[in-house]
């Protein structure tokens, strides 16, 4: 089924959606396709007729031009798509006590049960072709055996093999589509399934019937599951004519059946002779149990457990450590591996953003790293790695997510960008200027603010003003003691001079701490560095 | 290092301080763009999150239950926090972000809200939510295989356990694993329903024993409802003794006759398809289920447990 030929097909019903409230539906007889599937041409004829002047005597006054398109719309015939069907009823390889349920199928294409004709007519008339056939276990035959329990018993042939069946076998009668179908991809498979000639006879509903058993239904969907289809609320729905109940094992199995080709074989036309079994396309098939035990929906429902959202364990005991937990699990924490940044494999306190019951919202400034978002409990000495993990899978989902990435990163440029320059222009200026900055005619202040910037903090800073490290080079002196008076050691010059002055090295020292002794207050008021702090 | 700190850090982060500043930038960055404010809206109704992060240990959520939750403000304030983290990669940016954050918080609320007023369902919203603190969220988790039978389960979610204010309106009601659906919805939820989907309601006959069918009125007002004294007819049946199998047209004329003396003495409205059909619709009651989050619970935020 290919995009294009859906979408013509269902163009007949190109209506809005009804009104509806939620949870109401809105049933339809049938939505004929605007296109059923099948051969089409398009003849476009132009006729042209020369009226003035009189034409001369051999040439004709009117001539036709014509041409002639042929397309096909293309459909389900053998097979359909996966998400073609949205659910089966009663639920595939269920138990319940389906006795009183006719098994039906709820397909998403609104128009599907009427796109293809089931014998040669043009199509038009209202009769689906599509049927649910339920059949006990022992009345399909799989190469001479029922089938498997749980098993539906299709078998996967081409279609060649579809259109010729064995002998005794029953197949359809070709119409135009399948032969074409079968000429243009011999190789195409379909999977088909092998009833009991008089168990399709009993059960395959009359060309009356058919039309009765198909039906479409709009449902406001607004309450329910996101669910992916082509048609949101819109289904059309086959149902079966057979209830499950007597068969002796309980076993049943029901089949989504393509009649195109039996319309001489349904149970009002005379029955054809020497055969013993049926071939159909298996568009669908699934089987169920129908016995005691209850598996519908209200039995689902019944037996759920409504229990707090915490891990299910109830450490009892009067000590600390089994009320501290207790406690804990009542709050929706639970204990996970922790490796810690130094290592050490240990365990943590985690709860998801799911709790049992309402936290209250504790606004913080922004973490600005998943470390800041760690909780110590000291009680236990353990950590509750809770919001950390918020901050890191928001990280790393962001991360993931190119795009978005991008333009948050550009819209923080931008804000990060208006900071930049109003400080400096709040540099310049004695006052501050909070207004947005104006784009043009600002290159004046700009330049002024740059040169200004340059002098006053570049260069400083490049060369080690101010008391700083210059920015380039080594450090003139890496000790820092260069200008600075040490009590009771010699600074550099002073031991030079004294190198000068005599040989006697260790009498000239003693001498002059003997002289810095004396003096001490003085040499006190001189420890300050000579140099005296910059203006900035 | 000490001596040497740039002065230019912390010229930014006094400016970022100051209220005019601020609005200075806000000003110039201008409102988040459209895909950022989706994505985080995105995030503050956790789609996307891991699973494990939701539910970190599987006797959590068992099979065949179901369990009631709010979510924690707090957490998805973090899961933000982390989100605007990757664009702070420098100090003025860093700086830029501690500006826009308020912003992109409240857009992002702002957003989400509209996505919930906007489903069907929801009443109108009072417009100072999402101004006074984060909204709250709640919802439920539920495993069962019906989920997974039962695509498209109608759910129905009140914040009074009795049902009797309108539903809220829905965040998120989505399928995380084949038999797990989460539901998140705006408010505090405290009481839901679960009804089998109106496209699945089952089709069938009363009774297995004597095959009766109610009868329903097919007009277009009334559609459904059944007439004064529930009257029944006898599903016709093909001659079988080995098979149930209905016969249809016995039986659609047999629910006409039924329809033309409900109807007398106007003409009963045409017996269609869509009519039968009708007549063998099976419904299924709703399940209704009390929430046990009610009770604001001892936890204080970002204390750690065992307080």
């Amino acid at each position: 089924m290919n995009p294009a030929s859906d979408a013509l097909s269902d163009l007949a019903a190109g209506d809005q959606p009804p009104a509806t409230a939620a949870g109401q539906a809105v049933f339809y007889d049938d939505i004929q396709p605007v296109l059923p599937v099948g051969e089409y041409q398009v003849i476009v004829q132009n006729g042209v007729s020369v009226a003035e002047p009189a034409p001369a005597a051999n040439s004709p006054n009117q001539a036709s031009y014509a041409t002639v398109q042929r397309f096909r719309v293309d459909g389900p015939r053998v097979s359909l798509a996966p998400n073609d069907v949205v659910s089966m009823r009663p639920p595939p390889g269920s138990q319940g006590i389906y006795d009183t349920w006719l098994p039906h199928v709820l397909l998403s294409q609104r128009s599907l049960p009427w796109q293809v004709s089931i014998n040669n007519q043009d199509a038009g008339a209202p009769t689906p072709w599509l049927a649910v056939l339920l059949f006990a276990r022992g009345e399909i035959d799989v190469q001479g055996s029922p089938p498997a329990p749980g098993t539906t018993g299709v078998q996967t042939v081409n279609i060649a093999e579809y259109l010729r069946p064995p002998a005794g076998t029953l197949g359809p009668q070709p119409t135009t589509g399948l032969t074409n179908l079968a000429s243009e991809a011999p190789q195409l498979t379909c999977k088909v399934v092998d009833v009991d000639f008089a168990a399709f006879r009993a059960v395959a509903p009359k060309t009356s019937e058919l039309p009765f058993l198909a039906s479409v239904r709009y449902v406001d969907a607004s309450d329910q599951e996101t669910l992916d289809a082509p048609y949101p609320g819109w289904y059309s729905l086959v149902i079966g004519n057979r209830l499950p109940t007597g068969a002796a094992d309980n076993l049943y199995v029901a089949h989504l059946v393509s009649l195109e080709g039996f319309a001489g074989q349904l149970p009002d036309q005379l029955a054809a002779t020497g055969y013993n079994l049926v071939r159909m396309v298996s568009l669908a098939s699934w089987s169920f149990a129908s016995t005691g035990a209850a598996g519908d929906f209200t039995a689902l429902m019944t037996n759920l457990k409504v229990n707090p959202f915490t891990v299910p364990i109830s450490p009892a005991g009067p000590d600390p450590t089994s009320q501290l937990i207790g406690h804990a699990v009542a709050e929706g924490y639970s204990m996970l591996g922790y490796s810690s940044r130094l290592g050490e494999q240990t365990i943590a306190w985690y709860r998801g953003p799911l709790q049992p019951a309402p936290v209250v919202a504790n606004p913080q400034p922004g973490y600005p790293s998943a470390a800041a978002a760690l909780v110590y409990d000291p009680t236990t000495g353990m950590f509750d790695v809770s919001y950390a993990a918020a901050w890191e899978i928001g990280r790393l989902l962001t991360l993931a997510n190119g795009p978005v990435a991008a333009s948050l990163a550009t819209w923080v440029a931008a804000a990060a960008g208006a900071n930049r320059s109003l400080m400096e222009r709040s540099r310049t200026t004695e006052t501050a200027d909070f207004s947005p900055p104006e784009r043009p005619g600002a290159g004046q202040t700009r330049r002024g603010v740059a040169r200004q910037t340059i002098a006053e903090v570049v260069l400083p800073a490049l060369l080690g003003k101010g008391g700083r490290r210059p920015a380039f080079g080594a450090t003139p002196d890496p000790t820092r003691l260069s200008g600075r008076r040490m009590p009771g050691l010699l600074d550099s010059e002073t031991l030079h001079g004294l190198l000068e002055s005599s040989d006697d090295l260790y009498a000239e020292v003693r001498a002059h701490a003997l002289r810095a002794a004396a003096s001490s207050e003085t040499a006190a008021t001189q420890t300050e560095p000579p140099t005296a702090p910059e203006q900035t | 290092m000490t001596d040497s700190a740039p002065p230019r850090h912390e010229a930014l982060r006094a400016l970022a301080a100051d209220p005019r500043a601020q609005a200075a930038a806000q000003a110039t960055a201008g409102p988040p763009p459209a895909d950022v404010t989706a994505w985080l809206a995105d995030l503050t109704s956790l789609i996307g999150v891991p699973f494990a992060y939701l539910v970190p240990h599987p006797g959590m959520l068992p099979p065949e239950s179901v369990r009631f939750f709010v979510v924690d403000p707090n957490w998805t304030a973090a899961l933000i926090d982390g989100t605007l983290s990757i664009s702070a990669t420098t100090a003025p940016a860093a700086a830029a972000m501690a500006v826009l954050r308020p912003v992109a918080i409240h857009t992002a609320h702002r957003d989400a809200a509209a996505r919930a007023q906007s489903a069907k369902s929801g009443p109108p919203q009072e417009p100072s939510a999402a101004a006074t603190g984060p909204p709250v969220y709640s919802g439920f988790l539920l495993r069962s295989a019906a989920v997974a039978d039962w695509p498209g389960v109608q759910i129905r979610a009140y914040a009074d356990s009795a049902a009797v204010t309108t539903a809220l309106p829905a965040i998120r009601l989505e399928r995380l694993a084949p038999t797990i659906l989460l539901g998140l919805f705006s408010g505090l939820v405290q009481h839901v329903e679960f009804t089998e989907p109106a496209q699945h309601l089952h089709f069938g006959v009363n009774s297995a024993t004597d095959l009766t069918l109610s009868v329903r009125r097919v007009d277009q007002n009334q559609a459904g409802v059944q007439p004064p004294g529930d009257p029944e007819v006898r599903a016709a049946v093909r001659a079988d003794p080995a098979r149930v199998v209905l016969d249809i047209d016995g039986t659609v004329s047999a629910i006409a006759n039924a329809l033309a003396s409900v109807y007398q003495p106007q003409p009963p409205p045409p017996l269609g398809p869509a009519g039968f059909s009708l007549q063998l619709m099976q419904a299924t009651p709703s399940q209704a289920f009390q929430s046990d989050t009610a009770a604001p619970g001892p936890a204080a935020p970002n204390s750690g447990p065992g307080k």
